[in-house]
């Protein structure tokens, strides 16, 4: 039953419509979430979820007969009612819509009180915000150090990659031996004032992460990221007390509950929550809150578009323990194009705290509407493979 | 804007003070918080006086910033007293804050999730069972669906159940006198020891109990558990427990089944509002302490209308010109026990800045209790 309007509900806002958009990436998909009010002010927020589109865009439309009459700055309770009502709790396709829509809901309450999104939080705890590059990309050791020389010659001073490719359960020793390779290219190609950070994916084992991590140790690596699958925190933490790299993870654990064992646990360093998986701003501060309790740092996890960095950082302004902010290097010129204004960002990766209200993120309607016209990817990708032809974890 | 003055006012109520904060701007918006600490007023307000030189001339609106500032720049960490201190601080900025916006600080940590809050007593009052069942008839009549109490004297660490018995005689009474759908909470003030904390929740099984408050000294992190597990009445604790590093411990030991952070001891709503968040993840519930005025009563009323894992609010609703006379509003309960959601924008309440100077602070320690060969025991 819904509630008659209290006092205290004097902006008057109420949701008229809530859109997801659906737009050609080029790596994934994109998913912006539109949600409009009878005021005129619009929010938008990004969900955007590799290889389950119509499923987020499903739940979405599932949440939409709810959200539509209601007041967007009831935010936590928008959240609960769309999170505990739906008694199948969690999963990262629930966890991406709700994440995109609370995330609008943030955009408008800030646009109709004038303020920036982290004065929402708390208020701004840092003047600067350091973005690193998810960035080198090659098919080969050289290539990539190429491309990490280049990302360094753009400004950036922090670079992650994945250095391998499917790893077998106990490692062998050529697979070994080049990472090492690559990561000493690597250093020679960026010296060693450069932050290295390396994205496991979960693509190793227990046995093969701690195989990886001791042979690499000594090109000083800023943080190893998702050593395992996220499905066994056991296993991490008993990784993350052997190993001498920090550990991080978090790009696939959602809401607080998801992270609440690894914190227990002393499994992690550095979480990475995904602010368009985990549930939203409002549950990244939840999280953060909770890892400050542990003197665990936060590190967003991004690899998606502007909005979704633009999201990142209100949170990363407002957060004590924030580290540092993923930020994807290569989007298609037509993705950019869908932004009334570029992303920027100052040499060494350093964001200014934005100043405009709610998220600060114009879009340009004209080409999201052309955009949307195109087909945007079907294949559910992305996929890896072990030599044999079996299952690997991407 | 800029923070231009910060003034403390300490005003005396009946044995112990209330300490509020006043934080003035450079635009006319003036913040209230309270950092009440009973028995602590000349240490609270030297430690407010410490954070002037952070404060004045600060961007009102970077609470958060402030809070780490105050909390982690001068190295030593925590503790009450300052928390106290920083909790006035911390809620009277939140009070600019919703004031300079134009809505209630609720709006402002992801808005309203209920519709009217639910209260209980901090009350029967009485030294025998027939004056504390009284008692809590007349809040009963006053509108109060929810009571609790301190039955306990004081206890030896260890002793037969006839050490247990006072407490039982007064719950007994109580619920017969109220009947049986009128939730009651003991406290034990941590007064009793790990092993007659689980005696007594033997003993008061019977009685329906909502839950047992601070059974054991709050220090004694390795007991609460075991108390818990032993207990059939659900355990609170958190009134003695300061940020969110000590509630840590006890959520991963699911050691309680609420808790109960004071927004002033525990540094503020927005450190409350975290400690909720953490209980959430645990599935613990939260229900605020508060036997303070009715500034630091609306500075809760904000948390549990933000809070979706909010149980039940403490309230003190003793008639005491100190608490009601000093406030040029205050919040009331309705037929059912609950109170409105506030909609004033900020904390929603002020002082009569010219009522308080009709009660000047006192001097003096707390009230205390002792064992009956004259030692110190916890009061």
């Amino acid at each position: 039953m819904e509630r008659a309007e209290l006092p205290g509900s004097d902006l008057n806002l109420k949701v008229t419509d809530v859109i997801p958009h659906v737009l050609f990436g080029g790596r994934t998909n994109l998913i912006f979430v539109e949600v409009q009010t009878n005021q005129g002010i619009t929010g938008v927020g990004e969900a955007s979820l590799e290889g389950k589109t119509e499923a987020v865009v499903g739940a979405i439309n599932d949440v939409k007969e709810y959200l539509i009459g209601k007041d967007p700055t009831r935010i936590e309770h928008h959240w609960q009612t769309i999170y505990r009502h739906s008694f199948w709790r969690g999963g990262v396709v629930i966890g991406s819509a709700i994440s995109g829509i609370e995330q609008a809901l943030w955009d408008i309450l800030g646009k109709a009180l004038g303020v920036p999104v982290y004065e929402l939080l708390g208020g701004r705890v840092r003047d600067r915000v350091r973005l690193y590059a998810n960035g080198p990309r090659g098919e080969t050791p050289e290539q990539l150090a190429e491309s990490s020389a280049r990302l360094v010659e753009q400004g950036w001073s922090a670079l992650k990659l994945v250095p391998w490719g499917p790893v077998n359960g106990v490692a062998d020793q050529a697979t070994i031996r080049e990472a090492q390779r690559t990561m000493r290219l690597i250093r020679d190609a960026v010296g060693w004032e450069v932050d290295v950070l390396i994205d496991c994916h979960g693509r190793l084992s227990p046995t093969s992460a701690v195989q990886m991590a001791e042979a690499l140790a000594e090109f000083d690596i800023f943080f190893f990221e998702e050593p395992v699958l996220p499905e066994d925190p056991i296993s991490l933490a008993k990784v993350a007390q052997k190993i001498t790299i920090p550990v991080a993870t978090g790009e696939r654990l959602f809401t607080k509950w998801g992270f609440r064992d690894v914190l227990a646990l002393g499994a992690a360093h550095v979480l990475q929550p995904d602010l368009a998986h985990c549930g939203g701003i409002w549950e990244g501060r939840k999280i953060a809150a909770a890892a400050e309790t542990y003197q665990v740092a936060i590190a967003p996890h991004n690899p998606y578009s502007w909005l979704l960095t633009a999201v990142s950082v209100h949170l990363d302004f407002a957060i004590p323990n924030f580290l540092i902010q993923e930020f994807l290097v290569d989007h298609p010129p037509e993705v950019e194009g869908l932004f009334a204004e570029r992303f920027t960002w100052e040499p060494g990766g350093w964001v200014r705290p934005p100043e405009k209200p709610g998220l600060g993120v114009e879009l340009d309607w004209d080409a999201i509407r052309k955009h949307e016209q195109r087909p945007y990817t079907r294949t559910y990708q992305p996929s890896l493979w072990h030599v044999d032809g079996s299952v690997a974890d991407w | 804007m800029k923070i231009s003055a910060v003034e403390t006012i300490a005003v005396g109520a009946g044995w112990r003070n209330y300490v509020f904060v006043l934080v003035k701007t450079d635009q006319g918006i003036t913040g209230l918080g309270e950092a009440s600490l009973g028995g602590q007023t000349h240490a609270v307000r030297g430690a407010i006086e410490d954070l002037k030189p952070l404060l004045i001339g600060a961007d009102p609106f970077r609470i958060e910033h402030i809070w780490q500032q105050a909390y982690r720049h001068a190295f030593w960490h925590g503790g009450p007293t300052f928390l106290s201190a920083l909790a006035g601080v911390e809620v009277a900025l939140w009070d600019i804050k919703g004031k300079a916006l134009g809505v209630p600080i609720y709006r402002l940590l992801g808005g309203r999730v209920r519709d009217k809050i639910r209260a209980y007593a901090n009350g029967p009052r009485g030294n025998t069972p027939d004056e504390v069942a009284r008692s809590a008839q007349e809040l009963v009549a006053r509108g109060f669906r929810a009571l609790k109490w301190v039955p306990f004297p004081a206890t030896p660490p260890l002793g037969g159940r006839r050490f247990i018995e006072a407490a039982v005689e007064q719950v007994r009474a109580v619920r017969e006198a109220v009947g049986p759908d009128i939730e009651l909470m003991v406290d034990g003030h941590g007064r009793l020891s790990p092993a007659m904390a689980v005696r007594a929740a033997e003993a008061l099984a019977p009685y329906g109990l909502m839950f047992f408050e601070e059974p054991c000294s709050p220090e004694n992190g390795t007991a609460l558990p075991t108390i818990a597990a032993k207990s059939s009445i659900p355990i609170a604790v958190g009134e003695r427990l300061y940020s969110r590093w000590q509630f840590r411990d006890v959520l991963t030991a699911r050691a309680a089944a609420v808790l109960q952070p004071d927004i002033i001891q525990t540094g503020g709503l927005a450190e409350a509002r975290k400690i909720a968040a953490m209980a959430e993840m645990h599935f613990a519930s939260f229900a605020p302490h508060n036997p303070w005025s009715w500034v630091n009563t609306m500075a809760s009323l904000h948390v549990a209308a933000m809070t979706p894992n909010f149980l039940i609010q403490e309230v003190v609703t003793d008639p005491e010109p100190w608490k009601d006379e000093i406030v040029t509003s205050r919040p009331e309960l309705d037929a059912d026990g609950y109170f409105a959601i506030p909609d004033k924008p900020g904390l929603g309440i002020e002082l009569d800045l010219e009522a308080v100077k009709r009660f000047p602070p006192v001097e003096g320690l707390p009230p205390a209790l002792w064992h009956e060969d004259g030692s110190v025991a916890d009061w």
